[in-house]
């Protein structure tokens, strides 16, 4: 197992450094530069502000430059805000990473238990009543979700009741979090729970289950002991790149609540062509997307044992 | 399995400019983002004196706290001095730093660290003397020094400010950003720790104004020295400042927290403890935030002004200074004819763009130049209206535009369809610049009867587009400077810089040219006056709109706070009820 580990951090290695390469090439290609703006600067200025990132030298000789900095674990400073672009990644991914990891939960825990509800009382009013929840939660966009939340649980609510139990925006103490964690959480959580009834109507219907009701064994205790763990395989499946998506940050939500995440410098950096920031976020959100992936394989092992990682190789 | 792996990583990197291209909309503009500083003088105190609330059914009471205030700071910016560029970045400045010389509620120039200064007869020699009790947080005394290092700082290549520019005014400052001269060349010389001369490249009729501004603010050399010029105004811990507040907390991207000096020279005039300024940029957000009683001062776009103004909540207006206009690229084979950039023009309704598209209190321009004032210290855009009326129609003037149509292509010998066919407008992506595009289209189509085509474009497209002079029409906008028409008005100068149209006219070049060097003022305005009749008749751009803010106070405000066009808000005199 570990060295299918090693391999597969292997090529997470090649994967990234051939990201970062195609990255810095094509955004040369992007109209503009970071300093072109409605007012024109003198010629002269241009040209030093451009000499203090390196832009006057020729672009091999800047990608030659970029990627031994990042070797060394410097990616830069944005042309924008000036700022060490590690520093202002590290920043943000610290907030969007705690607000992803509510909405992760929220969605994970939140969408099998309606999942399961939905399969097991399969047919009755809980099925359609959570079914229809997971329909709207798939079709209304988070920031939909957002803006709804905010006008009537932050805004209408107080000015009805008088009772301030949510603020509108801003990201300071638990009452903060709730609204965006479900807003950010909602849509994973119908996608989960459809997955969840689908997986689960599967195998309750299956030969081994058939076998254990036989052997009259609790309906409680098929539901929890044997089905679920086989149910939930699918669920982990889709886990991998719907974590990255929600760590890196919902750009709308975080917009709405005003919570300084990173999901804007995904559009920012290139809006503004901040060329530093526009491979620092692709560096982060590749990264990331390769240890989800690599962790759900791992965690497929644990959940079941039939499955023998790396097996082919040895 | 190969196959499998060249799979994985072509999905891998898919996802990445999914992740990328899924969000295309820019967030509201909050009005404190245009580029550059803005300035002028349009707006009158009256404006913010106005703050009373109206006895309606709706009360925004404001944030708790009954010595403090929470504004919206917008979107995060560099807030260094010597390379920061955004005008509500040069607005939270002055609460915390006083320059040379500073502005009041009316944009005039009223003393700073400087408490007089005499003129030399032929405008080139300044000398001013600095009042001796003032601190930096540091503690150092502020002196001569700390401007002469400044600018000088500014002017250095290696610091790469993008206002080094605006230190052109002195001597020899170009030269010296250009790496042709050295430092004890420059037009700026400590006397003595509180004596301060200043020579200038040329008669600079504006110069004090812009000693006031943001980038000309002094450095204190040894805390400079000591953070080093990376970390210098980029944390809380790296600011050394001499103004009414001190900047004691930025938690990037979500709130920057201003606390009284009480070292300030004026301290017993500030009777606000704390300033939060939190960084909303989504102009829906701060509203709400407004609503929620997080925020005391909200600025309204389109929509929330609506909300506001249904809810009959009193709203406050300041000029920002800004101009919109359609820039007819003079070097189209088709352009190039003035009749048809005046068809253009005329074939424009400026108060039905307002009414539909841009909203909110703006104003039709009915001439080019707004913001600043002229020679008498009046609105330079009303001295243009008593001298010539209207310049622009408020409204299209259909048969006139299509008289000045047909007698351009008879000049160019082209029919209709031809011309129509080499003339498409540049847009921007955003909702609004979509929609803007289509509304000029519509425009030209009802009153000329002529069909072009909307490109579409992502901002910095467009922007590079208009620079190569690879477009026929685009529509941007400009902000003054500095207060004075020059700002406005020797954008069109042959080879100029900013001169995105390439206009070019002999006549109007030696104009701009005579009222840059003469030292006398009346011969000036009337040379910025002849040169908007001259844009009027020639219609190198066509003039739409001249925009307004509207932004709302909480009933906590009292009074002692304004918002004009070259100070997008100052807070630091606020009093509360």
């Amino acid at each position: 197992m570990w060295k299918y580990v090693l391999k597969r951090i292997g090529y997470a290695v090649i994967t990234l450094f051939v990201l970062v390469t195609l990255t810095f090439f094509t955004m040369q290609l992007l109209p503009g530069d970071p300093f072109t703006g409605e007012k024109k600067v003198p010629e002269e200025v241009l040209q030093s502000i451009k000499a203090k990132y390196g832009l006057d030298k020729p672009v091999f000789e800047q990608y030659v430059m970029y990627m031994g900095n990042c070797l060394h674990g410097d990616l830069g400073d944005s042309m924008v805000t000036r700022r060490p672009v590690t520093t202002l990644l590290l920043g943000s991914f610290s907030v969007s990473f705690d607000l992803g990891m509510r909405a992760l939960l929220f969605a994970f825990i939140g969408g099998v238990l309606l999942g399961i509800v939905a399969a097991v009382k399969r047919g009755t009013p809980w099925d359609t009543v959570t079914m229809i929840v997971a329909l709207v939660g798939v079709s209304v966009p988070s920031f939909i979700v957002a803006s709804v939340l905010q006008l009537f649980l932050g805004l209408q609510l107080p000015r009805a009741t008088g009772i301030k139990l949510f603020p509108v925006t801003g990201w300071d103490g638990f009452a903060s979090t709730v609204l965006p964690t479900f807003a950010m959480g909602f849509g994973s959580l119908a996608t989960i729970s459809r997955l969840m009834r689908t997986s689960m109507l599967d195998v309750l219907g299956s030969d081994y289950i058939k076998t254990a009701r036989a052997k009259g064994i609790s309906n409680k205790r098929i539901i929890w002991k044997h089905a679920v763990r086989n149910a939930v395989m699918p669920v982990v499946t889709v886990l991998g790149p719907i974590t990255a998506g929600i760590l890196t940050g919902g750009f709308v939500v975080e917009n709405i609540f005003a919570i300084p995440g990173m999901g804007k410098y995904f559009v920012q950096s290139v809006q503004q062509t901040d060329y530093f920031l526009i491979s620092g976020t692709t560096i982060l959100y590749g990264g990331l997307l390769i240890v989800c992936n690599l962790a759900v394989d791992l965690v497929y092992g644990f959940i079941d044992p039939r499955v023998k990682l790396g097996k082919e190789e040895a | 399995m190969k196959l499998k792996k060249v799979l994985a990583l072509v999905l891998a990197l898919a996802l990445v400019c999914t992740a990328f291209a899924a969000c295309g909309s820019e967030p509201a503009n909050n009005g404190s983002s245009a580029p550059a500083n803005s300035s002028g003088a349009a707006s009158t105190p009256a404006d913010s004196s106005a703050a009373e609330p109206s006895t309606g059914a709706v009360s925004y009471p404001g944030t708790p706290g009954d010595d403090e205030i929470t504004i919206n700071f917008g979107q995060e910016e560099k807030l260094n001095t010597l390379t920061m560029t955004y005008s509500h970045c040069f607005s939270l400045l002055k609460h915390i730093m006083v320059n040379l010389v500073q502005l009041d509620e009316n944009d005039n120039v009223i003393p700073g660290v400087a408490t007089e200064w005499t003129v030399s007869e032929d405008g080139l020699n300044y000398s001013f003397k600095l009042r001796n009790d003032m601190k930096w947080t540091n503690g150092e005394p502020v002196t001569a020094n700390d401007f002469t290092y400044a600018w000088e700082r500014l002017l250095a290549p290696e610091t790469g400010g993008n206002y080094a520019y605006f230190a052109y005014i002195f001597k020899n400052g170009q030269k010296y950003n250009k790496g042709e001269c050295t430092a004890d060349e420059l037009g700026f010389k400590a006397v003595s720790d509180y004596e301060l001369e200043v020579t200038l490249e040329s008669p600079t009729p504006y110069a004090l104004f812009t000693f006031a501004f943001g980038s000309l603010a002094p450095v204190n050399q040894k805390f400079y020295e000591e953070v080093g010029a990376d970390n210098y105004m980029t944390e809380a811990q790296y600011f050394n400042t001499n103004g009414a507040f001190n900047l004691t907390e930025w938690v990037h991207d979500d709130h920057i927290t201003l606390e009284k000096n009480a070292d300030f020279v004026d301290a017993d005039k500030v009777s606000l403890n704390k300033i939060n300024c939190k960084m909303i940029k989504d102009s829906a957000a701060a509203l709400a935030a407004f609503q929620a009683g997080e925020l005391d001062v909200a600025t309204l776009n389109a929509q929330g002004r609506e909300v506001i103004e249904a809810e009959g909540y009193p709203m406050l207006h300041y000029s920002d200074g800004g101009e919109f206009h359609l820039l007819f690229n003079n070097e189209n084979p088709v352009l190039k004819n003035a009749n048809i950039r005046k068809a253009l023009s005329l074939a424009f309704d400026r108060e039905a763009f307002i009414a539909a598209i841009a909203k909110g209190s703006n104003e039709p321009a009915t001439s080019f130049t707004t913001g600043v004032n002229g020679v008498n210290g009046n609105p330079f855009r009303d001295d243009v209206a008593a001298e010539y009326g209207t310049l622009f129609e408020k409204n299209a003037k259909p048969e006139e535009a299509k008289a000045a149509w047909e007698q351009g292509l008879k000049e160019l010998n082209m029919t209709s369809e031809e011309a129509a066919k080499q003339i498409s407008i540049n847009t921007g992506d955003s909702d609004d610049a979509v929609t803007q595009g289509a509304f000029m289209q519509e425009q030209f189509r009802t009153n000329l009867g002529i069909e072009i085509d909307v490109h579409s474009m992502a901002t910095k497209a467009q922007s590079d587009a208009r620079d190569n002079g690879d477009y026929a029409i685009d529509f941007t906008a400009w902000g003054p400077d500095y207060n004075d028409p020059m700002t406005f008005l020797d954008m069109w100068v042959t080879g100029g810089g900013n001169n995105s149209v390439k206009y070019s006219n002999p006549d109007y070049d030696a104009l701009i040219a005579e009222a840059g060097s003469t030292a006398d003022l009346q011969k000036r305005q009337e040379n910025f006056l002849k040169c908007e009749k001259m844009i009027a008749d020639e219609c190198p751009i066509a003039p739409v709109y001249w925009r307004m803010r509207d932004y709302v106070v909480s009933e906590k405000i009292n009074d002692g706070f304004w918002r004009t066009t070259f100070t997008d808000y100052n807070f630091t005199y606020t009093t509360l009820k």
